[in-house]
């Protein structure tokens, strides 16, 4: 008894959703104050007509795009494809941003492309998972790591994306952008349309989904 | 698995080893992890799951290729002026707009209907009416006037014996009017109450000004449509 209250006290802060994660290809991020101005100088750019500006934000943004869009989807084709479609549809639509965190309306963009995708795929399935197979992109793990710990590693990867990959879309999205993207649930509600409590909802029943397409390996998370 | 857990909360739980518990939840998950060893096993479970569920694990692999957009690529995707011009009427500010627009169409549609059909002239009527015949006859016969300039049943009215009542001025306010011969007979200021071609002078304007609404109405709701289109709402 005691035991579980201390973990629940606890409130499990170790994996607390930190801030989103950049990912490694991406340019260096400036300090975090300076960045929404960078963004709204680099979007009021484009709107002036200089459209050069726009390429300016897909450098910046490419690679978060696209790690969202390859989590979501656990493909990479079709992340691209999602990434390619989400920028277009952001030039096209810049005028409707007014302001605030342009990343979370790109990020909301890139999502609904994601799930646009997921749709099409609902409706014409093709081979599942793809890209799950092929670690051939898998940076090479640190010379001090054991080989052991490696195999490990990668195949609690591979089981994780082939669970998430097989619950409810909604249910994978929201569990992206909270676990791993970490956004918070009113953000997470703006960016894909619905209440908090059905972010919390779709959390938790993912988590639930999650658990249970994973109880025959566990041993790998522990 | 132990029998009652089928009866445990298990989203409770999950909560729980989220570290989502509130104030009520906490102590009700407290209770079901201390008597259930099935819900310790799936608290456990949720937990380290999520600890996996990280960006470290769950890595991304290089894009394939840069999604830089092309210059002519930009400038073909890029909205027109007359577009960003009409884009800022579908911003949300102008939702108003689209109620607001529908109304004014409904509104024209039906002042022209009534401005055609109902006793919209009635005034001119009343006024044609203090002849020499009062009949109800006398009155009604301006009301079919706009449907029926060049139309027989008005003409049927012009011939003698027509009508059970006729009145001295019919010819003039239901034909076609345009002879002098079917003038009313009645005082020259009553004869100035109606217009040359027999209809009567308050049913044009009450008309005209439900079609100008009408139309006013259908262009603001067309124009609002294309404009949230423009900005992809």
């Amino acid at each position: 008894m005691d035991e579980h209250a201390a973990s629940l006290a606890a409130r499990s802060d170790d994996v607390a959703p930190s801030a989103p994660v950049a990912e490694p290809a991406g340019p260096a991020e400036p300090a975090e104050e300076v960045i929404p101005d960078r963004d709204l100088e680099l979007v009021a750019r484009v709107r002036e007509g200089e459209t050069e500006a726009f390429n300016r934000i897909v450098d910046l943004y490419q690679d978060y795009l696209f790690g969202l869009a390859f989590r979501i989807l656990s493909d990479r084709d079709q992340a691209a494809d999602a990434v390619q479609d989400a920028l277009l549809h952001a030039f096209r639509h810049l005028g409707t941003f007014r302001g605030g965190s342009f990343r979370s309306w790109l990020t909301r963009i890139g999502v609904n492309a994601c799930m646009d995708v997921l749709r099409v795929k609902r409706r014409r399935p093709s081979q599942p998972f793809p890209d799950l197979e092929d670690d051939s992109w898998e940076p090479s793990a640190p010379m001090d790591q054991a080989p052991e710990e490696r195999a490990e590693r990668a195949a609690l990867a591979r089981v994780l994306r082939e669970a998430l990959g097989r619950i409810a879309h909604d249910q994978r999205v929201a569990i992206v952008l909270y676990d791993v993207e970490g956004y918070d649930y009113a953000e997470i509600a703006v960016m894909t349309g619905v209440s908090l409590g059905t972010v919390k909802s779709r959390i938790h029943r993912g988590r639930l989904a999650l658990r249970a397409l994973l109880a025959g390996q566990m041993e790998l998370f522990r | 698995m132990n029998p009652s857990h089928r009866e445990h909360d298990e989203l409770l739980i999950v909560r729980a080893a989220g570290g989502e518990a509130d104030a009520v939840d906490e102590p009700l998950a407290e209770r079901q992890l201390a008597a259930c060893e099935d819900c310790r096993a799936l608290f456990a479970d949720v937990h380290a799951i999520r600890a996996s569920t990280v960006a470290e694990v769950l890595r991304v692999p290089p894009r394939p290729r840069s999604f830089r957009v092309t210059a002519d690529e930009l400038d073909r995707l890029a909205v027109p002026a007359w577009g960003r011009w009409l884009g800022r009427l579908g911003r949300p500010r102008f939702d108003l707009l689209r109620p607001l627009a529908t109304a004014v169409a409904g509104l024209g549609l039906v002042v022209m209907v009534l401005g055609s059909v109902s006793p919209a002239s009635a005034p001119a009527a009343l006024e044609f009416a203090k002849g020499p015949s009062q009949s109800p006859a006398a009155l009604l016969v301006p009301t079919a006037a706009p449907t029926g300039r060049e139309g027989s049943q008005d003409s049927s009215v012009d011939q003698p014996g027509a009508s059970s009542a006729p009145a001295p001025g019919l010819g003039a306010a239901g034909g076609n009017g345009a002879s002098p011969s079917a003038e009313p007979s009645g005082s020259p200021g009553e004869r100035t109450a109606l217009p040359a071609d027999g209809s009567s002078p308050a049913e044009l304007p009450v008309t005209f000004a439900g079609a100008v609404l009408a139309i006013a109405g259908a262009i603001l709701l067309a124009l609002h449509t294309a404009a949230r289109r423009v900005i992809g709402r």
